[in-house]
């Protein structure tokens, strides 16, 4: 599975009354991956403060940053257990190495992962390496501190043992395995929050992600410069009748949405919504992929001082049932992928700078992959993956139990699930978000104690 | 009991009524015209529309369409001729629900073309399989689907190579069992991971002819050397085969298949699908099971399943229950003004039509993951997708998709040609009459009277107020079209 790449400027907004050639570059061309950044950035006013610092708005939560790796992503090789018998045997072709088997191991070995890290009970720091193509992760956030690594993590079998794409992205989302739990477990968190206004809200994209749908308005949008009623001979016009008619009916979705989005175009973008394009700071440079601009629009919000707490952003292509490729070639799809997140999240961190101290980015994958490399050079699906969290305030280490070695079986082997990954987002959430409600949040999980991998 | 409207129907059976359908369905009678939905052949399609050569792509074989790909432009010349036909065929096929029934398989079979270099056999599984059979038999369809070249190789069949180390690949077997056949229903499960992995190895070595030297490189092809060959069995037990020697087990795979189509799993699955499709996001569970039955009692044919479905309580009784999909929302536009537009697929009026589904969120062929774009409401209502769904509205009103500088390649909407004669006599008369007849339903007066205030018209004046506005009249007809109302089915 591979995410579209879809931030090209929409051509449909081009006003025939006032342009009379023909439309510009159309989406498609965006999908042979020739996409440059993302046009027409979003104007906007920078606040020098964060939004929840300013006074129009009280709350006092961080914002919180969710990537949700679609497909299922192999754990197992982004923080390898690189001298683990098993994995080394299992995966002949598509492994990550330790340094010593290279005369120079640069670009090519695992990253060895020796700072930090609580792992029980079986005392295997200092033995991840994470994946070569990651450096950039390895040599900004992980060596800084700021990035947790919690591996071994999903569902546990008691709640949910499936290996299905959908069944597992769904659960991960509500936060929840129980059918009774039909709304993102972010949104529930918000819900328990004080002071919830304007952009509290926002899922990078066209389609709102689960973990965000619920009873707090949620925005999705792939630009806030584009994020108001166009198309019309008269868009002020348009929007006066739009909004006499999406009434925020009790219940219904539909009447909702269009209310609240109606609601935020009024109130958030305004007319003071004209100005220069986002500029990243401290130096930091977002690569051209549809997760790294979603990451600086994400930025800028939270400079443009709109009220945002969650945002929410996804990235796909990470179903390897094939073609993984061996970690020290650079052109390998593996290792492009896992690049791509590294490097769009280290951009991100430097751009945030200090206000990481303030915005924690947690990643989330549906499960993770088989231990057995298959016939045709990928992994099937698994259970366990591996989850970062990232921030100035994160106590940087690999958390959790983990196995000494890992078998395959497809029904009871694998990196099975030992550490629940709603262990790490509940001390997100309760410690830098200040959520109180968190058996709302995660309704069917037995809190346990924190990892410890935050600094309140 | 409530009773089957033809509105009802206009709405739900179709890509969105067209001026007098309603008329028309009264007239024939509800029951007769969806018979004769079911059994469509002779009704009006919009072939004729693609004959030319730009659509050779829809008849070439896999080969041929291997010959197009590599040439300059070849693959999105495929794609694009794909994406035109099909939409036009949503817009002018009088064939309805059959269309209806395309898109759904089409996505219950979804395919992305750009996953590999090999996307240009989609069309040749969208025409064979899915076409074919979308009014037929399931069991067919399913055997088609696991013999398409398309799907092997987007599921990643061609490499499930029992004969290397590590062994078989899952994607297939394991999408073939969750998204074709048995099914998930809200998270119950009813094989297991080692049904899987036996299915894995079953269906090893379905694959295609890839020898350069062959006639028929690129169609299926069974690859003995890739099957496994050990003892399997599977669904407790159920189905179960012995070792065999190297050559054979095609006919396992094959029977494996009938198996699936004809389990009462599957029959509940697609039932399911079908009742969320045509009778709501979280369809009552009664009428899915009496569905299946009549699934499994016609040996799993397509068209008296539906007929059962659409003949149900709970079908009449589900009057706009759903919202319309963006591919729904842009056609049932274009079929409300009797937009025209020109058929060539590389035109720009085709290319913006397509940009206008991106926007909404539903790009056309384009679903990257095998389930098929959702059908549950809050996958696709969402801030981005309104905002993209009235801008198309308004777009399609005013004239504004396709080149402003030639109207032959522009979507082209004459609303002259839709009023009456006379015209309603006030604004607000003229209003009504648009929504009612054009759109399909009764706009209240109080959203009548929003409308006028926020057009800055006097609802009493006299129509041509309004009717001779040239920006205020298309903005009126945009702004019905996107109405609430207007986004459900």
């Amino acid at each position: 599975m591979t995410t579209i790449d879809t931030t090209a400027t929409n051509t449909a907004t081009t006003d025939p009354t006032t342009d009379a050639g023909p439309t510009g570059v159309s989406r498609r061309t965006f999908l042979g991956g020739t996409a440059a950044a993302a046009g027409g950035a979003a104007a906007l006013t920078f606040g020098s403060r964060f939004a929840f610092a300013s006074p129009e708005n009280p709350s006092q939560g961080d914002v919180v940053v969710l990537i949700f790796l679609r497909g299922g992503a192999d754990g197992l090789n982004m923080v390898a257990p690189y001298n683990m018998a098993t994995y080394r045997t299992l995966r002949p072709n598509i492994r990550v190495k330790d340094p010593s088997e290279f005369a120079d191991p640069t670009g090519k070995a695992g990253l060895p992962m020796v700072q930090g890290g609580a792992i029980s009970p079986f005392g295997l720091s200092g033995t991840f390496g994470m994946h070569p193509g990651m450096a950039s992760l390895h040599a900004g956030p992980w060596s800084n501190g700021h990035l947790a690594v919690v591996h071994a993590a999903g569902m546990p079998r008691y709640e949910s043992n499936t290996r299905s794409h959908f069944d597992s992205e769904r659960h991960w989302e509500f936060g929840s395995a129980s059918n009774s739990y039909a709304n993102g477990f972010l949104n529930r968190y918000l819900m328990g929050q004080s002071g919830v206004d304007r952009l509290a809200a926002v899922g990078r994209g066209g389609q709102l992600q689960r973990s965000l749908q619920g009873g707090v308005a949620a925005y999705s949008m792939y630009s806030i410069g584009s994020f108001n009623v166009s198309g019309f001979p008269s868009n002020t016009r348009a929007r006066t009748a739009l909004s006499s008619w999406y009434d925020a009916g009790m219940g219904d979705l539909l009447l909702q949405t269009g209310a609240t989005t109606i609601g935020a175009i009024n109130t958030v973008a305004g007319t003071n919504f004209t100005l220069p394009q986002y500029q990243p700071q401290n130096g930091a440079v977002y690569p051209g992929s549809n997760l790294a601009s979603g990451l600086k629009e994400t930025a800028q919000l939270i400079r443009a001082n709109v009220g945002l707490r969650c945002v929410a952003l996804d990235i796909g292509g990470w179903d390897t049932h094939d073609g993984m490729g061996a970690p020290e070639d650079p052109a390998s799809y593996f290792r492009q992928r896992v690049a791509g997140l590294a490097d769009a999240m280290t951009a991100f961190y430097v751009d945030m700078g200090s206000l990481m101290d303030e915005v924690t980015l947690a990643t989330i994958s549906e499960f993770g992959r088989t231990i057995n490399e298959n016939g045709s050079g990928g992994t099937d699906h698994g259970r366990g993956s591996c989850q970062f969290i990232m921030g100035r305030k994160i106590r940087g280490g690999v958390y959790g139990s983990f196995p000494s070695t890992i078998a395959d079986d497809p029904q009871d082997g694998d990196l099975s699930v030992l550490n629940d990954y709603r262990r790490g987002l509940s001390e997100v959430l309760s410690v830098r978000g200040g959520a109180s409600n968190l058996n709302q949040v995660f309704p069917t999980y037995t809190q346990q104690a924190p990892f410890g991998l935050v600094i309140a | 009991m409530v009773p089957l409207t033809a509105d009802h129907v206009a709405n739900r059976l179709t890509f969105g009524p067209t001026p007098g359908l309603v008329a028309a369905i009264s007239a024939t009678g509800i029951t007769a015209w969806i018979d004769r939905q079911l059994a469509p052949a002779g009704l009006p399609d919009a072939e004729g529309r693609l004959s030319g050569a730009a659509y050779q792509s829809l008849r070439n074989s896999n080969l041929a369409n291997y010959a197009v790909r590599e040439t300059s432009g070849g693959q999105d010349r495929i794609f694009n001729a794909m994406d035109h036909a099909n939409l036009q065929r949503a817009i002018y096929s009088e064939q309805q629900l059959y269309e209806l029934m395309c898109d759904f398989w089409g996505n219950y079979f979804n395919i992305w073309r750009r996953h590999t270099w090999m996307g240009f056999l989609r069309t040749r599984d969208y025409e064979d399989v899915v076409r074919a059979n979308a009014l037929g038999k399931f069991s067919t369809m399913l055997s088609a689907s696991a013999h398409s070249p398309a799907m092997l190789d987007y599921l990643d069949n061609l490499s499930n190579d029992a004969s290397r180390p590590g062994g078989v690949n899952q994607n297939y077997a394991r999408e073939l069992l969750e998204l074709h056949s048995m099914g998930i229903i809200n998270g119950e499960h009813v094989y297991t991971e080692a049904d899987v992995q036996a299915v894995a190895q079953i269906i090893s070595g379905f694959a295609l002819e890839s020898s350069n030297a062959s006639p028929n490189r690129f169609n299926f092809k069974f690859l003995a050397n890739q099957h496994s060959r050990t003892a399997v069995s599977c669904f407790g037990g159920a189905i179960s085969f012995p070792a065999r020697a190297v050559g054979q087990g095609y006919a396992d795979g094959v029977a494996l298949v009938d198996y699936l189509a004809h389990h009462p799993s599957t029959a509940r699955y697609v039932c399911w699908k079908l009742c969320r499709r045509f009778v709501g996001d979280n369809p009552p569970m009664a009428l899915v099971d009496s569905a299946a039955a009549v699934f499994t009692a016609n040996d799993t044919a397509i068209a008296p399943t539906l007929r059962h479905i659409l003949m149900s309580q709970e079908f009449a009784s589900s009057v706009s229950g759903k919202v319309r999909r963006p591919l729904e929302h842009m056609v049932a536009c274009l079929r409300a003004l009797g937009a025209t537009m020109s058929n060539d697929p590389e035109g720009t009026s085709a290319d913006a039509l397509r940009d206008a589904l991106y926007g909404m969120g539903q790009p056309i062929f384009e679903r990257v993951t095998p389930d098929g774009y959702p059908d549950f409401a809050a996958h696709w209502v969402s801030s981005d997708g309104l905002i993209n769904r009235w801008e198309t509205s308004g777009l399609i009103a005013r004239n504004g998709l396709g080149s402003q500088s030639n109207t032959a390649d522009r979507v082209r909407v004459d609303l002259n040609v839709l009023l009456p004669n006379p015209l309603p006599a006030t604004v607000a008369d003229l209003i009504s009459w648009m929504a009612a007849n054009l759109a399909d339903f009764t706009m209240s007066s109080q959203d009548v009277t929003d409308l006028c205030t926020a057009l800055t018209v006097t609802p009493t004046a006299v129509s041509t107020t309004l009717k001779n506005d040239t920006t205020k009249f298309p903005l009126a007809v945009g702004l019905i079209l996107s109405h609430p109302t207007f986004q459900r089915r």
